[in-house]
């Protein structure tokens, strides 16, 4: 009964109006590309600093749900992840909308990313103190070999040129390496130059691989940029909904494995949307359709990205280790605000607590109508601008906002050199995924892999140390089930020999 | 992604080739480069080297032994694609000299012209103009003014 009267709490006209500004606020910034959502919560944090505990704390996660989901709007429309949580989305949201279906996508993207947002609102509130103590087991190996299962899903990204995944993947893992090394503090391939110390910073290379390319094609013809949407068909609310439940098991599952992801601290929306589309790609009985449009791979990241959200909220509350980086920031706003994380979140400011879930229950239900208001007219304006002023728009935003993420105009000419590289990439048939999959998961990778590495030698067997936990083993499956399994599906469906048909009947 | 069945292709050998053989250089130097580096920082791009080294190697051979097909790439202007190429990069490498804004409103005026396929009047050109301008100036003021973003004035424009 307490957490409900703590819960309706939220309900107050000056705490619903916050979580209205902070959705509104949120998808707007989420939606411009080089602004993540990180970003989004850093940038309005002070804001929060002179208000109330709760009324602070559900305008960030207000916030934060607003811009994970905003990030949806640039991957369908332009093909470029608003925050790399939305990388995923771009996979078969950009399709949809180059045939016409861009507002179709918006809606599905709307609809998945408050499912999403809901179930993971759920996790926190039941099994916050129970999944925390788990994802404690969680060593640098098993880092490791979640870092190593985030790049079999190239495996599943490239499929038809699986070799060239792999190469991708093997330069955005060296791309990674680059600066100041994460353990030993070596300075490696910086060549003497300054500004490479600090490494290729992910999210300018994400803009660039992703953007500069469809630039680069935008500008070499004078056909529209995305097929119009059929006059008077509205926001497709109806057929959105038939898709939801026609994908309801899938919507289900990347819930779940959006929050399990963010339950384990430092993995985030990117790797959350990544494995979520992998596993509703395997499943589907339209697997050939993903990649080409498939409304399951919009639902399968929007509803992740999104439960990420409440899953990430429940390291950083039990146990003050944020699940994922726009958390930390979240933590550092609640330390200024004089609260400790812990247990005490759960006993001495319980009131706190579950008017912040309850805050954020509100804030993901609200998304719904303001992101179909915004989306509808996101989409509508895309699609009616011409190119003059779409491509000099789009230039301005990477460029700003590449730079905005350092201040560092040399960020700039990393994401420009970036793109030209990856557009040249994807004409001999290494798409950009991969790269930036090597480049996110290549920290992860390397520090867990050393850290394994020296346990393994201090006690004597690496290779104990590596395959002799059982979390590892269960990890080490899923890897070789990622795998295998597309190679299985590509040796079942081989076209067959004559010989072999005519035995088969 | 899997190329569709529809989708036409053309002779990859060539290509697939050219990708290994940088590849390899890639993967060769940054082996070499990791020779001075301490064992913990060179163990992890090493590995990643001879991994890469591995696949261009199978690229390369794949490339000789089989006959891999690619999906043909979007057909277009080539001069306007190298255009858009080279404004990018100036305007990247001269954001510190000009300042932020000189070289956005020029560089986004060339883009503009790139992109642009139809006669240009008189009303149009105005159009475009001040909707850029008001583009490049709300944006301007939202991360300079509003999110404090310090972005560069120019060293060109110190003197004057």
């Amino acid at each position: 009964m307490d957490t409900l009267s703590f819960m309706a709490a939220a309900l107050s006209p000056v705490n619903l109006m916050l979580a209205i500004i902070g959705v509104a606020a949120g998808i707007l910034i989420g939606a411009l590309p080089g602004l993540s959502a990180t970003m989004a919560v850093a940038v309005l944090v002070p804001v929060t600093f002179g208000m109330a505990p709760e009324a602070a704390l559900i305008m960030l996660g207000a916030i934060y749900t607003g811009a994970i989901y905003g990030g949806s709007y640039a991957a369908i429309l332009v093909n470029t992840p608003g925050t790399p949580s939305a990388i995923a989305t771009t996979f078969d949201g950009y399709p949809m909308a180059k045939r016409g279906d861009g507002d179709l996508a918006v809606t599905l993207s709307t609809l998945s990313s408050m499912v999403g947002g809901l179930i993971g609102a759920l996790a926190l509130l039941t099994l916050a103190p129970l999944l925390a103590q788990i994802a404690l087991k969680f060593g640098p190996v098993e880092y490791f070999w979640l870092a190593i299962f985030g790049l079999t899903l190239i495996s599943a990204l490239s499929e038809g040129s699986t070799l060239k995944g792999f190469i991708g993947a093997g330069l955005g893992l060296l791309l990674s390496t680059v600066g100041v090394s994460v353990i030993g503090a070596d300075i490696r391939y910086a060549f003497g130059s300054q500004f490479l110390l600090g490494g290729v910073e992910t999210i300018s290379a994400l803009i660039g691989l992703y953007c500069v390319p469809v630039l680069i094609d935008l500008v070499a013809t004078p056909s529209a940029h995305l097929e119009p949407p059929e006059k008077g068909r509205g926001i497709r609310f109806a057929e959105g909904l038939s898709l939801m439940w026609r994908g309801k098991f899938n919507s289900l599952r990347s819930a779940i494995i959006g929050t399990a992801v963010a339950i384990l601290p430092g993995a985030g929306g990117s790797i959350a949307s990544l494995v979520s589309y992998s596993e509703a790609r395997r499943t589907s009985p339209r697997s050939d359709n993903f990649g080409k449009g498939e409304p399951d791979g919009v639902i399968a990241t929007e509803t992740a990205n999104n439960a990420t959200v409440g899953g990430g909220f429940i390291p950083t509350f039990v146990l003050g280790i944020p699940g994922t980086p726009p958390d930390a920031v979240i933590l550092g706003a609640l330390l200024v605000q004089g609260f400790r994380t812990g247990p005490e979140m759960f006993t001495t400011n319980v009131g706190v607590t579950y008017t912040f879930i309850g805050g954020l229950f509100i804030a993901t239900l609200l998304m719904l109508p303001i992101g179909l208001l915004i989306g509808r007219y996101a989409f509508k304006s895309i699609v009616s601008i011409p190119k003059a002023l779409l491509v000099p728009s789009i230039a301005f935003m990477t460029i700003i906002g590449t730079y905005a993420i350092r201040n560092n105009p040399f960020d700039v000419v990393v994401m420009v050199i970036l793109g030209v590289i990856g557009w040249m990439l994807s004409r001999y048939g290494v798409k950009p995924s991969p790269i930036v999959l090597g480049l996110i998961l290549g920290p992860i990778a390397e520090q867990g892999f050393v850290q394994g590495y020296l346990m393994g030698n201090a006690s004597g067997s690496v290779v104990n140390a590596f395959f002799g936990r059982p979390l590892s083993l269960a990890i080490i499956a899923m890897v070789l089930l990622s795998v295998l399994f597309p190679l299985l599906r590509a040796w079942r469906s081989r076209p067959r020999t004559p010989k072999e048909t005519a035995n088969g009947h | 992604m899997a190329t569709d069945p529809q989708t036409p292709t053309l002779d990859a050998r060539r290509s697939d080739r050219s990708l290994a053989l940088v590849m390899i250089v890639i993967a060769a130097g940054a082996i070499v480069f990791s020779r001075d580096m301490s064992i913990m920082a060179s163990v992890f791009p090493r590995t990643i080297a001879v991994l890469l080294l591995v696949f261009s190697v199978a690229l390369l051979i794949k490339s000789v032994v089989a006959h891999p097909r690619l999906a043909r790439p979007e057909a277009g202007s080539v001069a306007r694609r190298l255009g858009l190429i080279a404004v990018m990069l100036i305007w990247s490498l001269s954001l510190k000299w000009l300042g932020f804004l000189v070289a956005s409103v020029a560089s986004a005026a060339l883009l503009a012209g790139l992109a642009h396929y139809h006669a240009w009047t008189a009303r149009r050109l105005g159009g475009y103009a001040v909707a850029l301008g008001l583009i490049i100036g709300g944006f301007y003021i939202l991360f300079a003014i509003v999110l404090n973003v310090p972005l560069p004035a120019g060293l060109l424009w110190r003197h004057f």
